[in-house]
């Protein structure tokens, strides 16, 4: 009879080690079941405010050019580009290369009466792009309202009136209206600013997308 | 038995809590360290735009007239909450005029102009962390390595109502070199 009891109690022992080993065998796997999770919620958390840094910067690059830009600087010289290059910090951007790309256009309405040469101009009514500069990497992304080709050193469009190749695309509705937006020879300033966020990139986690920011003076 | 076994398991739990509770605590101070570099670049950002605002309408109260330069510190500092002291000001501020029609790579000028372009910087600023538990530390020197910020922001000075505003001491920032 003893050495059954005392059987019971080392079966129990043992059936009490082998659940206890269980569970702390669980814990360690549900750990390692989280832990995946936790690192990319922390990588995350990481990724999300360097993104947000980014956007502000991204911000006060288009508030900068804008400013500029808006106020008559011409943006051809190599130190008046370097204004936005350090406005910049942190985006990698060059005077003509790097992750970002700023373009300054500035942006008008043909009137409906003016003559190119014998004729109507081609343009007449619509908007167009009179002057463009981009300090930047040009490659990484085109403008929105398009890339006129005939410029002249100075940025200024060879025939912005007669030549279809300055008309602008994708124009907002509120400027592009007839009647309550862009009147004729009303102009606009417009930033554009495009930035690869590439440093920060946690690859299977998270990549970087392109970063646009604009604004209208 | 049993007492044996319950004073076990609560101490292997209290070993895995210590050892979790260490990972989190870095964790939690890693994302506290991170938001104050980020809080203080925005700050730097904003009060940067806030001096060159007031540099291109160059309306400097009485107290300032002459001293043009630290009238642009003093909108800095009342700008950064406190982050950069009189003596900061001094290190990390820098302002710069340039005339816009320059053609080439750099053509600073000496004072302030009408349709000059100025630039305000704060350069080299230091963020050392909150905490001892988190400080990168230099690979060669064992020194602790601060995260430095640089905010630049410019623009183009408007017409003056009256007399240029003279600069006074000119602000150069002194922690870069």
């Amino acid at each position: 009879m003893m050495d059954i009891a005392a059987g019971i109690r080392q079966s129990q022992r043992r059936l009490a080690r082998w659940l206890g080993e269980d569970a702390e065998a669980q814990s360690v796997v549900e750990f390692a079941v989280a832990l995946p999770f936790l690192i990319m919620m922390c990588m995350g958390t990481f990724a999300v405010g360097m993104i947000i840094d980014r956007h502000l910067t991204v911000g006060q690059l288009v508030r900068n050019g804008g400013n500029m830009f808006a106020r008559g600087v011409s943006f051809v010289s190599d130190q008046n580009k370097q204004f936005l290059v350090d406005a910049a910090s942190g985006m990698g951007m060059t005077l003509n290369g790097g992750n970002a790309v700023v373009y300054l256009s500035l942006i008008e309405r043909v009137p409906m009466t003016v003559m190119c040469g014998s004729g109507t101009c081609a343009n007449a009514g619509l908007i167009v792009i009179s002057q463009r500069f981009a300090v930047g990497n040009e490659s990484l992304a085109a403008s929105k309202f398009g890339s006129p080709a005939n410029l002249d050193p100075q940025g200024n469009h060879f025939d912005a009136f007669g030549d279809p190749d300055a008309r602008a695309g994708n124009v907002p509705a509120s400027l592009n209206s007839a009647a309550t937006g862009l009147q004729a020879n009303e102009i606009v300033y417009v930033v554009e600013t495009f930035h690869t966020p590439s440093t920060i990139s946690f690859p299977g986690i998270f990549s970087p997308q392109m970063m646009y920011s604009r604004a209208f003076f | 038995m049993k007492q044996c076994k319950s004073d076990g398991r609560r101490g292997n739990a209290f070993v895995e809590f210590a050892l979790v509770f260490i990972l989190l605590i870095t964790l939690m101070v890693a994302a506290f360290e991170f938001t104050w570099v980020l809080f203080i670049r925005a700050t730097l950002h904003h009060a940067a735009r806030e001096a060159v605002r007031a540099a291109i309408t160059a309306n400097p109260p009485a107290a300032f007239q002459g001293n043009f330069d630290n009238y642009l510190k003093s909108v800095i500092k009342t700008n950064t909450l406190g982050l950069l002291s009189d003596a900061q000001l001094d290190e990390h501020v820098q302002v710069d005029y340039f005339d816009a029609s320059c053609a080439g790579q750099s053509c600073p000028i000496a004072e302030a102009a009408p349709s000059s372009i100025v630039r305000v910087s704060i350069l080299c600023y230091e963020v050392f962390a909150i905490t001892s538990l988190i400080q990168p530390r230099d690979v060669a020197t064992g020194q602790i390595r601060p995260f430095t910020v640089n905010i630049t922001s410019s623009d183009k000075v408007e017409p003056f109502p009256g007399a240029p505003p003279t600069r006074g001491s000119v602000a150069v920032a002194t922690a870069c070199q």
